[in-house]
């Protein structure tokens, strides 16, 4: 993968026994196991320089729950500014909101955007979401097995995206495949094509609600008032490309972990079975086993974290997982206990950032989990075709062949 | 036992009123709203609950 670029050096301010090389994205050790390599790091160093960060060049890892929630609590030392690299990658300049904004904004547009994500919202679309996952598992069924990614967990996120966007479900395919493009695309001119395609397509609805509102959120963003005043083209276009990257693999890859430890824990199905209750918690507890995004945020002035150092400019990456599992701070392992009496966790970050689709990523992980158990016979991984994993900004599984009888 | 709420750490995530109902409610903004409140003896383990939920520490308990 040529996205994945080789290691440069580390700056002069970076003490040499703090710098390491691992690849987010192809460590050999990240695609046989992305978690279990992630728990490793917490043998290191608290923090070190990683050389290899293809999206910045290089960059700090912060592998400790207290230090992720520090960095995180201070936007005013460490921003978000840029951290996506989206507009850039196609020479232009518009943020991803609210995600790479900082305070005072930051709060305004979250309140905008956050109304639309709310668990009101997300109850209202309850039904719609549940008819969704029906209508897929229900074609599935017959086959007596299928690659899961594909066939599920990629597709389900993204009608629910429709949906929510308010653009008809036969554009779903086009924006699997942006998606793909984006995230997994060999080189950088497929990735920038990507990010062109989705741009493009979404300034061209936004010019149609323009001329003719209708009742989608495209509309309301039009309608909608920061500060007394509307919104531009690049700000709908900011918020409408965060909910499409924000909501998608991120959704995908972690019912993705969640389906391959159903598939190797037949017993888990059958409790589920006849607890449906449970799958929420179940949900929780595998959240907190597998946390998938990794975020970045980027020094706003010279300061230090846990003592080390840190430059004005440099990039910080954070392995949401690394706080989800810190035996430090909470329950610690990767190991999945469904009977755990509180799960704490950083899958949706924390700080003033945090994932503002969490009710609804919540709801479409619940109802995946309650309607395959529902309706599929208890299904296994399929021992002739391997489970496979993917690095990068968030770690996914890129295939998960099951079947069932 | 009194819950002691940080307001500056509190970011709303809400996970406490979700794990524990009985002591932990929501202001408007989703913001944690039982700061100072008293917790009958009964109630303690489900506050504690509350406490190891929270993602970003925001919540104490004080004898
Ligand atoms: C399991 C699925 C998901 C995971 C693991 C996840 C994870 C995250 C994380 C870690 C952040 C914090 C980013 C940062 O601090 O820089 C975030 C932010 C965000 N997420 Fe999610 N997310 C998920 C699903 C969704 C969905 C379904 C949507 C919406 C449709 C969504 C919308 C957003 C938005 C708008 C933000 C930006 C918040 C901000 O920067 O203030 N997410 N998400
Ligand atoms: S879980 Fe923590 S951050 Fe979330 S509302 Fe409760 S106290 Fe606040």
């Amino acid at each position: 993968m040529s996205i994945s670029a080789t290691a440069g050096t580390a700056p002069a301010h970076v003490p040499p026994d703090l710098v390491r090389s691992f690849s987010f994205y192809d460590d050999p050790a990240i695609l046989a196991d992305p978690m279990r390599a992630l728990s490793g790091l917490h043998d290191g160093p608290r923090i070190f320089w990683n050389t290899i960060n293809p999206r910045h060049g290089g960059s700090w890892v912060l592998t400790r729950a207290e230090d992720i929630r520090y960095v995180t609590a201070h936007p005013e030392l460490f921003s978000n500014k840029g951290q996506f690299r989206m507009a850039a990658v196609i020479g232009e300049s518009w943020d991803m909101i609210p995600g790479e904004l900082d305070p005072p904004d930051l709060h305004n547009f979250r309140k905008l955007v956050g109304a639309w994500l709310g668990p009101p919202a997300v109850a209202a679309m309850s039904d719609q979401i549940r008819e969704r996952a029906v209508s897929l598992i229900t074609g599935l069924i017959d086959n007596g097995g299928c690659e899961f990614m594909n066939a599920f967990a990629l597709r389900f996120p993204v009608s629910i995206f429709v949906d929510l966007m308010g653009l008809p479900q036969d554009h779903a395919p086009m924006f699997l495949q942006w998606e793909h493009g984006i995230i997994h695309a060999p080189n950088m001119n497929e990735r920038a094509a990507a990010i062109s395609g989705v741009a493009d397509y979404l300034r061209a609805v936004l010019a149609e609600r323009r001329r003719k509102p209708a009742d989608d959120l495209f509309s309301r963003a039009i309608l909608a008032e920061v500060n007394g005043v509307k919104l531009s083209d690049d700000q709908i276009l900011g918020i409408c490309f965060m909910l499409f990257t924000g909501g998608l693999d991120t959704v995908a890859s972690s019912m993705g972990f969640q389906f391959h430890y159903l598939a190797e824990h037949p017993e888990v199905q059958a409790r589920l079975r006849t607890e449906p209750a449970l799958a929420s918690r179940f949900v929780e507890e595998l959240l907190r086993a597998n946390s998938v995004v990794v975020i970045h945020r980027v020094a706003t002035c010279d300061t230090e974290v846990s003592g080390v150092a840190i430059r004005t400019g440099d990039w910080i990456a954070i392995p949401t997982a690394l706080g989800s599992i810190d035996p430090e701070d909470s329950q610690g392992s990767t190991g999945v206990d469904m009977d755990r009496r509180a799960v704490r966790h950083m899958a949706f970050g924390v700080g003033p950032h945090f994932c503002l689709g969490m009710h609804l990523a919540r709801r479409e992980l619940t109802i995946a989990v309650e309607e395959w158990v529902g309706r599929a016979p208890v299904f296994r991984t399929d021992e002739t075709r391997p489970v496979k994993y993917k690095g990068g900004g968030v770690f996914v599984v890129d295939t998960l062949p099951i079947r069932w009888d | 036992m009194i819950v002691k709420v940080d307001a500056a750490r509190c970011q709303g995530h809400g996970r406490c009123a979700v794990e524990a109902a009985r002591v932990y409610t929501l202001d408007a903004e989703g913001h944690c709203a039982v700061n100072g409140r008293t917790i009958p003896p009964e109630l303690e383990e489900e506050a504690r609950i509350g406490v190891e939920v929270c993602p970003e520490r925001a919540i104490a308990l004080e004898p």
